[in-house]
């Protein structure tokens, strides 16, 4: 089966993958300050760093759709349609930086 | 209306939409012939945007079928018929702005190694104008801009909406003569817009939606012959 799912060319790439690292950054660092909030500072190494699969899936799937929000809020959907990249292709493309770094930082040793 | 031996490289055909209880489209049809320019004319909240978005799956339409070559689409996506050929120009705003003219180009060969970023050059005069992000660029010189990025794409199909918008008289002719080019290469044309002077001139099938359907008025001529469009949308050209 043919998904004809395709990802942006050089230049939109870059910009949409940092789009999606700056947000997998300030999601981080809110679930680093909600913890320090609510559980304390002894708790920020154990708790903050390795969220664990379902929080870690959360979080990759929230900076996706954060991401997709904010290509349709600059109108930048139908310059990416034109070159061949549905909202999908957007999806999935930024979903990847999260799911890498959270990858990342669980296989981090403390 | 077109000849009977004139086969559409694009139709959108038979879009009904409705917006909550407020039907915008009844049985609208739009097509668009290779080697010509076809216009759609009609008054300010008739629907002709509304008709391209449908048609373009950038707006779900209650009903209607999209027919791009010999490829039907029930269910429309732009990223789908872009990759088929068709290029989409929206009203306002095609560039990022996070991105200069020349990035917007290089993206463009990437994906598409067959476009002729030579003709956004032609269209924009000047070439200092390449390394600008679109926020730097005037409302015309974006404009102008965006419809050579179009040109530059090669599309087999171009619907382009409003392209002479917030264009000077002479850039206006420059962009109208720029559609007439493309057509003249092959493409098919599907242009809005209401400076109706400047698209009749390029025009060689004129669409008139009103009251959220579409008449089909045949060429130029035929359209200035037609007593309602004249009277209800042209008045005084």
């Amino acid at each position: 089966m043919r998904l004809g799912i395709r990802l942006p060319p050089a230049p939109f790439l870059g910009v949409l993958l940092r789009r999606a690292v700056v947000l997998w950054l300030l999601g981080r660092l809110m679930v680093a300050c909600f913890v320090l909030v609510y559980e304390g500072a002894e708790s920020l190494v154990n708790d903050a760093v390795c969220l664990g699969a379902p929080a870690s899936l959360a979080l990759s799937g929230l900076v996706a759709a954060l991401t997709l929000l904010d290509v349709l809020r600059r109108r930048e959907d139908i310059l990416l349609g034109n070159l061949g990249v549905s909202r999908t292709g957007i999806v999935l493309l930024a979903s990847l930086p999260p799911l890498a770094f959270e990858a990342l930082t669980c296989l981090a040793p403390v | 209306m077109p000849g009977p031996r004139l086969t559409p490289r694009l139709a959108i055909e038979s879009v009904w939409k409705q917006f909550g209880r407020r039907p915008v489209l009844r049985n609208a049809s739009v097509w668009a012939y290779a080697g010509a320019v076809t216009a759609l004319f009609g008054r300010n909240g008739e629907g002709k945007s509304t008709l391209l978005r449908c048609g373009l799956g950038l707006l779900r339409a209650d009903v209607g079928v999209t027919i791009l070559g010999d490829r039907r689409h029930h269910r429309p996506s732009l990223a789908r018929l872009a990759r088929d050929g068709l290029f989409f120009l929206p009203d306002r705003d095609l560039f990022s702005p996070q991105l200069t003219v020349a990035a917007h180009v290089r993206g463009l060969v990437a994906r598409f190694p067959e476009a002729v970023p030579a003709r956004l050059a032609t269209l924009l005069r000047d070439p200092a104008l390449l390394g600008r992000h679109a926020w730097e660029l005037s409302g015309g010189e974006r404009r102008r801009a965006e419809v050579g990025y179009a040109g530059a794409r090669g599309p087999g199909v171009l619907v382009a909406d409003e392209p002479l918008r917030g264009l000077a008289p002479l850039d206006a002719q420059a962009v109208a003569g720029h559609l007439r080019t493309l057509a003249a290469e092959g493409c098919a044309v599907l242009v809005t817009g209401h400076e109706a002077r400047a698209l009749l001139d390029v025009a060689d099938h004129v669409v008139w939606m009103t009251g959220g359907t579409t008449h089909h008025l045949g060429t130029r001529d035929a359209a200035l012959a037609h007593d309602q469009f004249r009277s209800n949308y042209l008045r005084h050209i």
